[in-house]
């Protein structure tokens, strides 16, 4: 016990002697100043400032998106990182994104030499805006999906390209509302229903509104199973969805292997600002039919694509900035969008019946809406609709033909408006 | 709205559309000789329309199987069993041993070459 109270009378010496110098010198501090900055540099003081209470507002929109990712379940891979990145980048003072370093469409090299004025979310954004991310993702869905389909019935290509008549349509409407061409190209990109396709399109022709164009792409490829149905249903009758199409064939593994350096080599050389979307795309798909590099298509298909998700969604999120966010070309945007997704599932139903007019073989005109890209959701949907009319008729593969054949259509409107407009 | 030149817009929109549609008609076309050229290379080139007919059969799949892609479709969007959440396990306290658990048995995957 006295041993104790020695060690703890040593340890009290010590830790005087060390207070000592700082005690000395405590009068030269101002503490009510010191306290007083570090209150001013807290986020809830800056919220008062200026128009910060904003912030508040997106905040709120974040809540929104997180509510409409984990309770509604609405594409939460992405609505959910989408709408971090929105909470993160409005919170004042964090200094996480900085708009400035990317004004005016271009990166400010010079001024990322300052680490201190540069954020974690501007090194992140930088994959965005290199166009980057999308193209990786594009690697990812080429390994994902199946041509199998659309080589059977290489018809399903019209229909693909029927549905891309929305991001046109759009193109126009959005001009007509006072959209320059660079933000209406990149508005009327959504009517092609692929995420990627539309924040790499944005982020070359107008990166101010990438925040809402994401948003309003990812949400309503998330409602596709609500906008979808009545649109197929008042375009077509009882008797056209009761259509039974015919077995499809079965596709060669060379004609797999083929077809992606055939569509990668003929696209690009027609179109080469399409060059970079459809080469991963296709780079993917040769990965996964060729069979000889599994373990790389396994990573494209999981870990890679994984992990540019989470950065992807972050940085789109973290664009949505208060002033970028809260004013009515937002509200546009989403009107807008949502038309462009019913003009071009309408589009593919109507090439349907047309194309229905001249062949032997019927096809059911359902499978037309899968033209827009939404891949699986929208042939999920034709699969649907098609059963409620005749619970004996299995849509599915049918309509995977035209909705692998919106993914082509939409990264060729893309890189046609970029080579237009870019 | 009167500063948009519509006639470029128009033009934007014509050339898209008449794109889009051009270069997937073309891959229509393409793909169709890709088909016929491997098919010509596995020398069913000289395959007669029957047998042409024979690849793309139009025969749907029978009652039965018919049955079995629904019953599987309907396990699969509709009904999965609702999970209780709870666990009902009774936990033993027990000493851990490599040499009792079962994740250096039950969850190793067997080597395949």
């Amino acid at each position: 016990m006295k041993q104790i109270k020695n060690y703890l009378f040593r340890i009290a010496a010590l830790a005087g002697l060390l207070i000592t110098p700082f005690a000395a010198s405590a009068e030269e501090v101002d503490l009510e100043g010191s306290i007083l900055k570090f209150l001013n540099d807290t986020g809830f003081s800056r919220l008062a400032e200026n128009n910060n209470w904003l912030c508040l507002v997106m905040i709120g929109v974040a809540c929104l998106l997180f509510y409409l990712a984990i309770v509604k379940k609405f594409e939460p891979l992405l609505l959910l990182p989408i709408a971090f990145g929105m909470l993160l980048t409005n919170l004042p003072g964090a200094g996480l994104y900085h708009a400035e370093l990317f004004e005016g469409g271009h990166i400010h090299w010079a001024n990322f030499a300052d680490a201190n004025n540069v954020g974690l979310l501007d090194y992140i954004y930088l994959g965005v805006k290199l166009g980057i991310y999308p193209c990786i993702i594009f690697i990812g869905v080429g390994a994902m999906t199946d041509f199998g389909p659309l080589l059977a019935n290489p018809k399903s290509f019209l229909l693909g390209a029927a549905a891309q008549i929305g991001i046109f349509a759009t193109f126009l409407g959005a001009l007509a509302i006072g959209f320059n061409y660079a933000e209406a190209g990149s508005i009327g990109i959504i009517g092609g229903a692929d995420g990627p396709t539309a924040i790499y399109l944005t982020s070359k022709l107008s990166p101010n509104l990438l925040g809402p164009i994401a948003v309003a792409a990812y949400s309503y490829m998330a409602l596709v199973p609500v906008i979808q149905p009545p649109i197929m249903k008042m375009l077509t009758t009882q008797k056209e969805r009761e259509i039974v199409m015919q077995q499809l064939r079965k596709v060669s593994k060379t004609e797999k292997i083929v077809f992606p350096i055939v569509v990668t080599v003929f696209v690009s050389l027609l179109l080469p600002s399409a060059a970079p979307l459809i080469g991963c795309l296709m780079l993917g798909n040769l990965m996964r039919e060729s069979g000889v590099v599994e373990r790389l298509s396994k990573t494209v298909q999981n870990e890679l694509m994984n992990i540019t998700t989470i950065f992807l969604g972050i940085s789109v999120g973290a664009t949505a900035t208060a002033s970028a966010f809260l004013n009515y070309q937002t509200l546009a945007i989403l009107l807008i969008g949502i038309l462009a997704f019913s003009i071009g599932s309408a589009g593919g139903v109507l090439l349907a019946k047309f194309m229905n007019l001249f062949l032997k073989n019927k096809i059911n005109p359902l499978i037309g809406s899968a033209g827009v890209s939404a891949v699986p959701m929208a042939a999920r949907v034709s699969q649907n609709v098609g059963q409620e009319a005749n619970p004996g008729n299995f849509l599915l593969m049918h309509a995977m033909g035209p909705n692998v054949a919106g993914v082509i259509g939409s990264a060729v409107a893309a890189g046609i408006l970029l080579s237009f407009l870019g | 709205m009167l500063a948009i030149n519509w006639s470029y817009a128009l033009l934007v929109t014509g050339m898209g559309i008449g794109t889009v549609f051009l270069l997937l008609v073309v891959l229509i076309w393409i793909i169709a000789l890709q088909t016929k050229a491997i098919h010509a290379g596995n020398g069913l080139a000289k395959s007669t329309p029957s047998t042409q007919t024979a690849v793309t059969t139009d025969t749907h799949p029978t009652p039965h199987e018919q049955a079995a892609i629904a019953m599987a479709m309907h396990l699969y969007f509709d009904a999965h069993d609702e999970e209780p959440h709870v666990i009902t396990i009774q936990e033993v306290e027990r000493r851990y041993s490599p040499w009792s658990s079962k994740i250096y048995s039950m969850r190793n995957m067997t080597m395949t070459k």
